[in-house]
């Protein structure tokens, strides 16, 4: 029971809400089948979908920052808005019945923390910990596999601010950012990507 | 490796159908209401954002134990139980705002019979498989039939919009199916159970989403037959919920 809770919630879920749910009829048209014993199903009128993803971000890059390169661990969260023209249906969802749901495309805003940074220290050549910029982001997704966005980010320890992109595919990331001032410069990274969405869905108007 | 694969798909049994999504429907708690010629009985037959709609079957009394096959004169355009296909619509007489009349009325110079049931039609021991097939068994008719569905705020009142005895169905049926089946194949339509059967759809237009959205998801349906000289009026609660589908729907 606690490793099927575990995969749900490794997973992702969605949530129903329940507005709007009726379908779409036209009640002055008669039935197909007046005979018929069931009722007639409704048309779909198709539904929104808003996706809270949370995760982390693993990998590496170099750039005019660290010479030597750094590794790096980000967390990030992205709230993504998209709507479908089929409803979902949790019957056909066998294995996980309320899994994960997601837009075929979506816009969101991500909100990420370059948070803790491993780099070489120049005069001892150690390897030291510490903390990367802070990014906000606008994401265009298809389907939750593919997705890119643009946006700033900003080194609260230097000031430094700048434009930063960032694309990914499954469990992919690349990411560029160039940040200005007193201690700007440009980075190029990757890596591996972990995230859990949860979707709230409910039927269009 | 490709064989592989192959042996498992081939041996892997396709997957059951699946059900659709569950969506909200109105429902109708209802017994079979007696009528001095039958039984009436009524189900919700459609049901979405701007409204429902009704179908009252309307069944005479020892209905599907007199059904047999009879010839009708094809010459005769409309039900030889003197039965129109369709509700005659007259806007100038029609009480209902919208040019929908409220009521239908039958024919009173067609049955001799003083309380609206029409005489048995001719009988013969074969037609031709092609043939709508209609009752022997006198119908059931009502001279009048409305609903009106009340919430806590207001009523709407049902708009009849088509009834149909079940041989139309059953000649509809046979029609749409000779369009895409050879004529060897026509005998093998079903037949319905019963032949004698009336079939009342009413509609509803109402604003159901914006009443599911505030929780309004109960009502009552009031259901007034006139037929057999006895006009009666039944009252039954109704509820808008999910509803789970069989596999086999959409």
């Amino acid at each position: 029971m606690r490793a099927a809770l575990v995969v749900v919630a490794l997973a992702g879920c969605h949530v129903h809400r329940d507005v709007n749910a009726p379908g779409v009829i036209d009640p002055l048209a008669p039935p197909k089948d007046l005979a018929a014993a069931q009722p007639e199903y409704p048309d779909d009128p198709g539904e929104h979908r808003v996706t809270l993803t949370t995760g982390v971000l693993g990998g590496g890059g170099g750039g005019s920052f660290e010479d030597q390169g750094f590794f790096e661990l980000a967390g990030e969260v992205t709230l993504s808005y998209g709507q479908s023209e089929v409803t979902h249906n949790d019957h056909a969802m066998n294995l996980l019945p309320k899994g994960v749901v997601l837009a075929p495309r979506s816009v969101g805003l991500t909100l990420g923390w370059s948070g803790l940074r491993v780099v070489k220290d120049k005069l001892t050549d150690e390897s030291v910990a510490k903390t990367g910029p802070l990014y906000v982001e606008g994401q265009r997704s298809w389907a939750g596999f593919l997705g890119v966005g643009g946006g700033v980010a900003f080194d609260p320890k230097t000031g430094a601010a700048g434009p930063q992109v960032q694309g990914y595919f499954t469990i992919y990331y690349l990411r560029a950012r160039v940040l200005f001032g007193d201690d700007g410069g440009w980075e190029i990274g990757g890596g591996l990507q972990f995230k859990i969405p949860t979707t709230w869905v409910w039927r269009r108007r | 490796m490709l064989a592989v694969v192959s042996l498992i798909s081939i041996a892997t049994s396709r997957p059951p159908p699946v059900s659709p999504a569950d969506v909200p429907m109105w429902s109708i708690a209802s017994q079979p209401l007696t009528l001095p010629c039958g039984t009436a009985e009524v189900r919700v037959s459609k049901s979405g954002k701007t409204g429902l709609g009704i179908t009252v079957t309307i069944s005479p009394t020892g209905s599907g134990q007199r059904r047999r096959q009879v010839a009708v004169d094809p010459a005769t355009p409309s039900d030889p139980a003197g039965m129109p296909s369709q509700v005659a619509v007259d806007p100038a007489t029609s009480s209902d705002p919208a040019g929908m009349p409220s009521q239908v009325a039958v024919d009173p110079a067609t049955p001799s019979d003083p309380a609206g049931m029409p005489s048995p039609v001719a009988v013969a021991p074969a037609a031709p498989a092609n043939a709508p097939l209609a009752p022997v068994a006198p119908a059931c008719l009502a001279r009048s039939i409305t609903a009106t569905l009340t919430f806590s705020d207001r009523s709407f009142p049902g708009r009849l919009v088509t009834q149909k005895r079940s041989s139309e169905l059953q000649a509809e049926l046979r029609q749409r199916r000779a369009e895409y089946v050879s004529a060897a194949d026509l005998g093998r339509v079903p037949e319905p159970s019963r032949l004698d059967e009336t079939y009342y759809y009413l509609a509803f237009e109402l604003d159901n989403e914006e009443r599911w959205n505030r929780g309004e998801r109960t009502a009552t349906l009031e259901l007034a037959i006139e037929a057999g000289g006895r006009a009666q009026v039944w009252t039954m609660p109704a509820t808008h919920a999910y509803r789970e589908w069989p596999a086999d729907q959409r």
